[in-house]
């Protein structure tokens, strides 16, 4: 089904190889569009059923056309650039946040040996390149030139730096139980349970965190449409528009992926092949990502702060400890 | 040279060294503080992608996790809260400009001499060390553990030391 992947990274690295990674990269971008258009469908069925109302249902049957439509709408859009934007980063902002959300599919551990690259330090790949995301968030919204974008970029910025923390000291957790930082080096250590049990309070901090990282509600407050309009991507319009919304959902399946891995036992599990497995623990992780949308109301700025530095980094904290003396104990008892 | 390019690894080596620079020089030739701090981030990531085609991917992470993910982020966060739109060029007079241009040409004269000079008279060899993240906690924990922990204790005292210094000016005014 998949490629060899890893045989490819052992290979000498000639023209004809690094042809193939090109290729490669270029089916895992198609794979992606294809996810965004199914969760962007998703999405509004979803968010229509959880406010009692059928969703789109009239282009194609059961509207299933219909993010066809929304694409084709945002494509043909006219791409409005402010009098007052500083044209050349207002452009590539854009670019910027969304080229990161794509890099962490290298390391997506689909099943053994199928993987795009097996770094050591996988995990650490991973949070180190979101973290590029925040800069692209940050200078689309000052070159946009308005006010409300500039405010929605600042509080993405706060709110990305403070939820960082928890996020990584909840991964850490992991880290030390599976004794790797290699991705899939942690699935394989899941083989005979997986670590959402005896890593409980580091899931429940990072969940909260992942879910502030992507900016979505009830952690949108970036967008936040009934205070600053729609924050950082006020201004855009048509195919960057397109991009942000693109880097938005790539990234809810890249936290699916990394989710799956980290806690729930990456691709085992019985019958199935393992990147069905991985594959469908991410479409569930991006199900409850859209289910708390629709059923959480948005933060408020001033706890959202609060929530981060003084509940979710001492639980995450607390966590990393209580893991390292009970992998401490057992490695003493044994 | 042919045989320098018939190794994809050396193109790449060449591709990212000229972007890096690019970005370098962006930072120090361009106007608007905003683009100088973002050509800074792509220099970064260059840097970091030099680390990679090293074959030193810890330092390439940590090189982006520090300076792009977590630096350079705080860098425009302060723009932001300072008057992010500082537009003016930054005003330099010709005569310092004439000095750093000197230094700097000096310092990189230096440099290659310094570089070809020495060629062949160190050998070149892997430095065979363990690069795992396992050899790098132990290193740092275990037989660095003293220094690093002074290290820590220093960017604390710095931490609270800058909190000391904005809270007396906020007392006065």
């Amino acid at each position: 089904m998949l490629l060899n992947l890893t045989g490819l990274l052992t290979a000498p690295f000639t023209w004809l190889n690094l042809l193939w990674m090109f290729v490669e990269v270029l089916v895992m971008l198609v794979i992606i569009l294809i996810y965004v258009m199914a969760a962007l469908y998703g999405e509004r069925k979803i968010l229509g059923h959880i406010q009692l109302r059928p969703g789109p249902n009239r282009t194609g049957p059961g509207g299933v056309l219909q993010p066809v439509a929304d694409v084709i709408k945002l494509l043909f859009k006219e791409d409005v650039i402010p009098a007052e934007a500083d044209v050349a980063v207002f452009k590539i902002a854009p670019v910027i946040a969304f080229v990161p959300s794509f890099m962490t599919f290298a390391v997506a551990p689909w099943a053994p040996n199928v993987l795009f690259t097996d770094l050591n330090v996988g995990v650490l790949y991973f949070t180190a390149v979101t973290g590029i995301t925040t800069i692209g968030i940050v200078s689309g919204g000052w070159s946009s030139g308005s006010k409300y974008p500039l405010l929605g970029g600042m509080r993405g910025a706060a709110q990305l730096i403070s939820y960082e923390l928890p996020l990584v000291m909840s991964i850490l957790g992991v880290v030390l139980m599976a004794g790797t930082a290699n991705m899939a080096g942690i699935v394989e250590a899941q083989q005979k349970w997986w670590f959402f049990f005896p890593q409980i309070l580091g899931f429940v901090a990072f969940f909260i965190s992942v879910s502030a990282e992507m900016n979505r509600t009830p952690f949108d407050l970036p967008e936040g449409e009934s205070e600053i309009v729609a924050g950082y991507h006020t201004e855009y319009s048509g195919f960057r528009m397109a991009l942000w919304m693109l880097g938005e959902y790539t990234y809810i399946f890249a936290d699916g992926l990394l989710c799956a891995t980290l806690f729930f036992g990456g691709w085992h599990g019985p019958w199935l092949p393992g990147w069905l497995w991985l594959l469908i623990k991410a479409m569930i992780f991006v199900f409850l990502a859209i289910w708390t949308r629709g059923t959480l109301p948005r933060m408020r700025s001033d706890t959202l702060m609060v929530f981060a530095w003084k509940f979710l980094l001492p639980l995450a904290m607390a966590n990393l400890i209580i893991t390292a003396l009970v992998k401490a104990a057992i490695a003493g008892w044994f | 040279m042919i045989d320098f390019f018939s190794q994809p690894t050396n193109l790449w080596f060449v591709v990212i060294a000229f972007l890096t620079l690019i970005a370098s020089l962006g930072v120090v030739a361009g106007e608007k503080v905003m683009h100088l701090a973002l050509n800074l981030g792509g220099s970064f990531a260059g840097v970091a992608a030099l680390f990679v085609l090293l074959q030193s991917p810890f330092l390439a992470i940590a090189q982006v996790l520090i300076y792009v993910g977590a630096i350079l982020v705080m860098i425009l966060f302060g723009l932001m809260l300072t008057g992010a739109h500082a537009t003016e060029p930054t005003g330099v007079e010709t005569g310092k400009k004439v000095t750093v241009a000197t230094a700097v040409i000096v310092l990189t004269a230096l440099t290659i001499w310094g570089v070809y000079g020495s060629a062949g008279r160190w050998p070149v060899v892997p430095s065979g060390l363990d690069t795992s993240l396992t050899a790098l906690g132990q290193a740092l924990y275990g037989h660095w553990g003293v220094a690093f922990e002074a290290a820590s204790t220093l960017l604390l005292a710095a931490l609270v030391g800058a909190i000391v210094v904005s809270r007396r000016e906020d007392d006065e005014a």
